[in-house]
């Protein structure tokens, strides 16, 4: 791949949304994931509460039951989640992310008001330190539902901004371009001069008022020849690198259509607008084309980053999945709605492998296979 | 002889004005951003039709709804593509959609920034405690009755999510709320960076930063006071993509001085390259409060506080969905042609009722003359004010103002999606509202910075949803022939300045000031073919010789009894129009030591209202009283117009005595 990418030489994570306030002081975001051993961390248990959920959350979305494939995808996004939370755990985010270090000392603060008198003599810096230490040795950056979320979302665009280091080479680019040609296109554009006459003010005299003019034009045709022919025209005689779409604003649809169709350098035959008649001598047609990369340099850039984010994560999503067991608990809906209590739990495993929507396939004929009961 | 000179005064102006469009000169506007120049570069300006007031699923009066679609999703329609809207068929998919039939220039989503966390937390976030709250519960049975087609909403009332979270606004101490955010509010501020963050995404990819210059989005939000039921909106417009991690929203300042004061520190001051202005909206439901010459804590404003408002809101969005506010016809006006989408009430839940106490300054025009009193009072001018148009809709659907679909669209997301709902008296959509209004810039090219400067200098005008062409020059010399110049335009503009600016100081034996005014018709599609021309007026404001305040509206090109008919029942228009206007008008009744202001109002040919489209649609027939549903009776009801005059404002031109 025709990458300049020096991974091991180019500093390590630093990724600063300004805007946002999310602090990415993240390491080994792109190092290579462990080989899938399975124990007791490396398993993820959708049992059968957390189910109920997935399935409420779908029917107040949809309105109703999901199918066995829809269901397949609800246990794996559940699945995903689980993974991206328990990798960011790993990499300790939660120690070093601004923004989740920040929630801690306010939520630890919130807690110690409640419990004990501020002591106005620490200093600020020593008191958020101080309450950053409580948090994590109350373990609230196990337990707060939000601080999952975040770490979650973090996750995924610590992933997406892994990115924005890759520089590739022009080919590269010039090669994305070209796939996305539809997205960097300039518009048709004309440039010329045209004389106009009013409809309004020569009424019935137009077409010959036009034709004589016409006439004049052709025998004395120079660039100062328009001058002082027909009528005021509000938006001027000169129109350049106008895109037909504007063009169409001013002058009607039809206009642009027949000014397509004239030679540059010669005067038109009357053409008709909205307004009247025109004279019109086109000086250049720029015809709608592809951008030339350096023209879109910068945005192509960032839609290959962007682009090339996207599979990172995907691509890393995929490969995490590979080191995890994914077991669904199913409390059995029959046994219990028959109040027997002796519900039975079945459970189905799946062991996520390596390849494009492999996993995803895999628990989808797992969760078909234990197919949820109609209602009775 | 005369016309000699001028003539050669012209060629030199020209060839200094061609000097300047260099690249190698300034550009006419300041680059404060990484992008290319673009292709359609002008001097002179070109017409950029716009919609900067948009709202999507991360507005709660948007999701409650349910409106389901994103700021991507909005940028996506206004370039083009389809959306969907509520209600939803069994597997999700919208049953209504709409498409524009021409892309705009530019747009601005604009959600409500003070829900972004609470809203997220009730319809995303079950892990949260707050999604167990109360509010949210209803907010999601809200949302889910109007996704379903069986269960649309009730003519008249509002959805109790709605009243619930528009009471957080009302309140003049507003607090967030405790049971969605958490006791210390952590919840919401942990998510809405998140929303706040999409938007931002979703305005960069939507902004077309090369050469071809096909689209621009600019960052915005609006901020939400609604202080004791007056309509005190603003949209807070970004110049570039260098804002604040999150908007100042009412519960940070509750008062509108007080958001001018943060973004005067957060963003202008505080972040490097960060500018903003803030555009009110809907004073015609603010209780008539909104352009109150008072400060925030109630007292008299200051001149420093009037120039200090002049410089952070130049604009005021004069038309949408929720009505026009230039004028009332009674309310110091015996202009009938106020009598346009015109809100029977005072405020937004507030009872119909066309004989109320209207408060002058509920009303642009009105808002105007008083900002000529407090200019003569203070020195400075609290209320000057350029206009622009845009739709305020909920749909996620910038500049879908065609008036013909208007019926069936709606604004306000499942809460306006069946005939009932939409022919309501009451709303929340209803008989009163329409399809909204565009924004209109005389800019560069189409760019954030060129676009940020138009609106800044008031170098815009509105529309009440067409697409007519206006330009509009005041100065002190020009000839009664200007509009049979081949360059009127650019000889206007030479010797006067544009929409939104003040007139030059008088030269000596001037006489009156002459303003200069041309429009083209909206040119439409070929399915839909614009609407001609009937008329161009100058409305002009200004303070007596006893400080009182005048008005007087000016026919200064075109006729009104040009001929021109509609057939309200097939709604076929006939007769004459033009297709284009121009006219050079010289103040009759100058009085050089008064304060003025001009504006120009471009009225077209009457066309059938949204409502009798409609109503002729779903074959009501009002000759046959009893066969008319119950539920159509405002489509034979005398007070809702059958027929509307599409039209434009543009921006004043503000004359100030000398000394």
């Amino acid at each position: 791949m025709a990458l300049v990418l020096s991974r091991l030489t180019r500093r390590r994570w630093l990724h600063f949304v300004a805007a946002g306030g999310f602090l990415f002081l993240l390491k080994g975001v792109t190092a290579p994931v462990a080989p899938g051993a399975v124990d007791g961390e490396r398993t993820i248990t959708i049992d059968a509460p957390t189910l109920s959920v997935l399935h409420e959350e779908f029917r107040r979305r949809a309105g109703r039951e999901p199918d066995a494939t829809e269901e397949a995808g609800l246990i794996r996004h559940y699945a995903d989640d689980e993974i991206l939370y328990r990798h960011a755990l790993s990499l300790e985010i939660d120690r070093s992310n601004f923004a989740v270090r920040r929630r801690l000392v306010r939520s630890m603060g919130f807690l110690s008001e409640m419990t004990e008198a501020d002591s106005a003599e620490e200093s600020e810096a020593a008191r958020e330190g101080a309450l950053y230490g409580q948090a994590l040795q109350l373990g609230l950056d196990k337990t707060d539902p939000v601080l999952r979320r975040m770490l979650i979302d973090n996750m995924r665009l610590a992933f997406r901004y892994s990115a924005l280091d890759l520089t590739p080479e022009d080919g590269e680019l010039q090669r994305f371009l070209d796939e996305h040609v539809a997205d960097f296109s300039a518009p048709a554009r004309a440039s010329f001069v045209h004389v106009f006459f009013s409809k309004n003010r020569r009424g019935e005299a137009i077409a010959a008022d036009a034709a004589a003019t016409l006439a004049k034009l052709r025998q004395h045709d120079d660039r100062r020849a328009a001058r002082g022919l027909g009528d005021a025209f509000a938006e001027g005689g000169i129109i350049r690198h106008r895109s037909l779409a504007s063009l169409a604003r001013v002058f009607g649809s039809d206009f642009a259509p027949a000014l397509q169709r004239l030679t540059p350098g010669v005067w038109s035959d009357p053409i008709a607008s909205l307004h009247g008649l025109h004279l019109v001598r086109v000086a250049e047609f720029e015809a709608a084309r592809p951008l030339a990369l350096d023209e879109v340099r910068g945005q192509v850039l960032a839609r290959w980053r962007a682009d090339r984010g996207e599979r990172r994560v995907r691509s890393t999503l995929e490969e995490l999945r590979g080191t995890y067991t994914v077991r669904v608990e199913r409390g059995d809906k029959s046994a219990m709605q028959h109040g027997d209590g002796g519900a039975q739990g079945r459970s189905e495993e799946s062991t996520t492998q390596h390849g494009e929507g492999g996993a995803s396939a895999r628990i989808a004929a797992g969760a078909a296979a234990g197919a949820p009961e109609g209602p009775s | 002889m005369k016309r000699f000179i001028q003539g050669k005064e012209f060629r030199a102006c020209t060839a200094a004005v061609l000097l300047l469009a260099t690249p190698l000169v300034a550009a006419g506007f300041e680059r404060t951003e990484q992008r290319a120049a673009c292709a359609d570069f002008n001097r002179h300006r070109n017409p950029y039709f716009g919609d900067l007031h948009v709202h999507t699923t991360y507005s709660p009066d948007a999701a409650v709804f349910a409106v389901t679609t994103t700021p991507r999703d909005a940028y996506g329609f206004a370039k083009g593509d389809p959306i969907g809207l509520p209600p939803y068929d069994a597997s999700g998919a919208p049953l209504r959609t709409t498409q524009l039939s021409r892309p705009l220039d530019f747009a601005a989503v604009t959600d409500h920034a003070e829900f972004f966390g609470e809203m997220d937390i009730c319809m995303n976030q079950p892990d949260l405690p707050g999604y167990a709250a109360p509010l949210c519960a209803i907010s999601r049975a809200d949302k889910a009755r109007y996704s379903d087609p069986a269960t649309p909403g009730t003519p008249g009332v509002l959805p109790t999510s709605f009243l619930g979270l528009l009471s957080n606004v009302v309140t003049p101490t507003p607090a967030r709320p405790t049971s969605i955010c958490g006791a210390d509010l952590s919840d919401c501020a942990a998510l809405a960076p998140v929303v706040w963050q999409d938007t931002l995404a979703a305005a960069e990819e939507a902004y077309d930063r090369s050469r071809a210059c096909t689209f621009t989005s600019l960052v915005a939000y609006e901020w939400t006071a609604h202080t004791g039921g007056a309509n005190l909106h603003r949209n807070v417009i970004f110049r570039n993509a260098s804002v604040p991690a999150l908007p100042i929203t009412y519960f940070e300042a509750s008062k509108a001085q007080n958001l001018w004061s943060a973004l005067e520190s957060g963003c202008k001051q505080g972040i490097p390259g960060c500018d903003v202005l803030a555009i009110p909206h809907n004073s015609n439901i603010s209780l008539g409060v909104m352009f109150n010459p008072v400060n925030a804590d109630g007292g008299p404003i200051t001149a420093e506080d009037a120039a200090f408002r002049s410089a952070m809101e130049p604009l005021v969005e004069i038309t949408q969905i929720k009505g026009s506010s230039e004028c009332r016809p009674g309310v110091l006006t015996s202009d009938e042609q106020c009598d346009f989408e015109s809100m029977d009430r005072t405020s937004l839940a507030g009872a119909i009722n066309p004989a109320a106490a209207f408060a002058p300054n509920a009303f642009v025009r009105n808002a105007l003359k008083e900002g000529l009193r407090q200019e003569e009072l203070l020195g400075a001018n609290p209320f000057k004010l350029g206009f622009i148009g845009s739709t305020d809709t909920h749909n996620s659907n910038p500049g879908d103002t065609d008036e013909s679909s208007y019926g069936t669209r709606g604004g306000g997301g499942g809460g306006d999606a069946t005939p009932e709902l939409m022919l309501s008296p009451y709303g929340p959509a209803g008989i009163e509202t329409n399809a909204g209004g565009l924004a209109v810039v005389w800019a560069e090219e189409n760019s954030r910075d060129s676009i940020f400067e138009a609106l800044r200098r008031r170098e815009v005008y509105a529309t009440s949803g067409t697409r007519p062409i206006v330009r509009f020059f005041g100065g002190w010399k020009y000839g009664a022939g200007l509009c049979n110049r081949k360059r009127g335009a650019g000889i206007a503009d030479h010797r006067g300045v544009p929409m939104g600016g003040d007139l030059k100081a008088t030269p000596p034996r001037a006489g009156a000031p002459k303003f200069f005014v041309s429009a083209l018709m909206d040119a439409g599609t070929p399915a839909q073919l614009g609407t001609p021309l009937q008329r161009i007026q100058i409305v002009k404001g200004w303070v007596d010789a006893d400080g009182n305040t005048q008005e007087q509206v000016f026919d200064v090109a075109g006729d009104a009894n040009n001929g021109a008919a509609v057939d309200t029942d097939t709604c076929e228009t006939s007769g004459p129009g033009a297709d284009s206007l121009c006219a050079v008008w010289e103040d009759p009744g100058f009085d050089a030591s008064q304060r003025a202001f001009y504006y120009a109002r471009v009225l077209e040919n009457p066309t059938c209202r949204w409502s009798q489209r409609y109503c002729n649609s779903l074959g009501v027939d009002c000759s046959d009283p009893p066969n008319v549903p119950a539920e159509y009776a405002q489509c034979c009801d005398a007070r809702v117009n059958k027929t509307v005059q599409e039209r434009a404002w543009t921006s004043p031109i503000w004359y100030k005595p000398q000394g």
